[in-house]
């Protein structure tokens, strides 16, 4: 049953998403070739070369924010409208409905990542930025400057991201289930739910981090803004390496687990005991 | 055994019961009325039955299980408003019902479905909100369910739809399974019913055979409901 709801929840979500995506490479090559046509300076269209890259800024902030928009209203409507006759209805235990939204909604934080990641490359491959040529020989150089442990650093680096992606969803899922307590201003209740969330988890980890490591969290170096490869190599080297493998992402890590894991409890039980459909 | 078997119960919003220590039993091969001026406490019952609340105390058991998974695969509920989004087709909520419901019955939904010139590719942002009703009727009606949970089913169309849908009610359940309609149409529905049951600030004013009801009131169920919840 997981499954089956996994797949309605997916074909729901890519009605709207996959068209956005799309829409964003399509974009994003478009501004690119508008930057590569280097319309003379004196002509009309000289605004379109211009502009390219923030049309592409603009795209990517827009693919963010509808990512967003349709995670938390998936999971709204289906707690808070007519929709969720539908859902909990079903012969299916709460939790795999739970999960199964809480799955898709990472699934399409992965996806728009990957496409994200897609639009930088087609923006920036081949080009000239700072006098420097960014291409496959620069990204070579780079990887061969770094002296870590290059499996180690990654896997910290992925497993934080997908950690904090999914105590984000989580998290905008508690909110969402406490604002459903509530008879009116669900909207408005949900997101101040969602701030004092984050205000109270933040807080939390520092208090955490600082009683066990016995430590300010140290300031972080501004990374110099040239763009050669030996800059980055050395402010990965200097400064990204020694923050991920500390003992305070670690415990950051642990920390943010074991809140989700409450947040996913509290959406439990307030959707299995206080489900409550307007 | 009953279908259906309430004990003692209660449902608290606040400090206010909405349901009040009620208790009731219910046959296989039934048509119940649930009866009751707005506010009366029917669709919070219907909701307890169907499994999107739960009770503050007292028992509910249809077909002898607890409210829960078990109990949400026998009942077909039927809410007050159409549930399904504006973007969905026909074909997909066939396919989620389908793929939920084992007792969903494709081949009876699809001959509904034809009767009513309702195509699969029809999108339900489309349609009227009659049809849109029907629609959910023809789904909820063509399940195999022991429970039939009906929540103003005829509220809101015409009368020749509404004549539909209660054709579409009688010819759709079976001897074991038991129906349970709440509406302010009771001239229109009375017809159909065994049984009525009338709730009233949360509490079971009337239980009665309907045919009973007539002998001993010599009134229709109608004229009963409006004397007794007259403004």
């Amino acid at each position: 049953m997981l499954g089956r709801l996994f797949k309605y929840e997916i074909k729901a979500t890519s009605k709207i998403l996959v068209p956005i995506y799309i829409a964003f490479i399509a974009i994003t090559a478009i501004s690119r070739i508008s930057i590569e046509l280097q319309v003379d300076k004196n002509s009309p269209l000289y605004f379109i070369s211009d502009i390219g890259f923030l049309i592409f800024m603009l795209s990517a902030m827009t693919i963010f924010v509808a990512t967003a928009i349709v995670i938390v209203w998936r999971f709204y409507r289906n707690t808070s409208s007519d929709e969720g006759y539908l859902l909990f209805t079903l012969p299916v235990k709460t939790d795999y409905i739970i999960i199964s939204e809480f799955l898709c909604a990472f699934l399409w934080s992965i996806v728009m990542s990957v496409v994200v990641v897609i639009g930088i490359f087609l923006m920036i491959f081949n080009s000239n930025v700072g006098g420097i040529t960014i291409n496959f020989p620069y990204f070579k150089e780079f990887f061969s400057s770094l002296n870590f442990d290059g499996g180690k650093v990654i896997f910290i680096m992925l497993l934080d991201m997908t950690i904090s992606t999914l105590a984000e969803i989580m998290a905008i899922y508690c909110a969402i289930s406490l604002a459903s307590l509530f008879k009116k201003y669900r909207l408005m209740l949900s997101v101040l739910f969602y701030i004092g969330l984050v205000i109270i988890t933040n807080t939390l980890d520092i208090l955490v981090i600082r009683i066990i490591t016995h430590n300010f969290i140290p300031q972080t170096e501004t990374i110099s803004e040239t763009y050669d490869t030996a800059t980055f190599a050395e402010a990965w080297n200097s400064l990204i390496v020694p923050s991920l493998v500390s003992e305070q992402v670690i415990i950051d890590l642990i920390f943010l687990i074991t809140i989700t894991v409450v947040e996913y409890f509290i959406v439990r039980k307030i959707l299995r005991k206080h489900l409550n459909i307007c | 055994m009953p279908i259906l078997e309430i004990k003692n119960l209660i449902k608290k919003y606040h400090t206010k019961n909405v349901i009040d220590n009620i208790s009731i039993s219910v046959d296989s091969g039934k048509i119940i009325g649930l009866l009751g001026p707005n506010g009366s406490g029917k669709t919070t019952l219907i909701k307890l039955l169907a499994g999107l609340l739960t009770a503050t105390s007292g028992d509910i058991s249809i077909d002898g299980k607890k409210i829960g998974i078990e109990t949400k695969a026998i009942v077909s509920f039927l809410p007050d408003r159409p549930y399904f989004a504006n973007w969905m087709k026909v074909h997909y909520v066939l396919a989620f019902f389908s793929d939920f419901y084992r007792d969903f019955d494709m081949k009876k939904a699809m001959e509904m479905l034809e009767l009513l010139n309702i195509g699969v590719n029809d999108r339900i942002k489309t349609m009227s909100k009659g049809t849109k009703e029907k629609l959910n009727l023809i789904l909820v009606m063509s399940r195999d369910a022991k429970l039939y949970l009906l929540d103003e089913p005829i509220g809101g169309v015409d009368p020749a739809a509404r004549d539909y849908i209660l054709k579409t009610i009688i010819s759709n359940y079976s001897e074991d399974s038991s129906v349970i309609i709440t509406t302010h149409h009771i001239a229109d529905v009375e017809k159909i019913l065994d049984d009525v049951i009338f709730l009233n600030n949360g509490k079971i004013e009337l239980n009665s055979a309907v045919e009973d009801l007539r002998e001993k009131r010599e009134k229709s169920v109608d004229e009963i409901f409006r004397e007794n919840y007259k403004c």
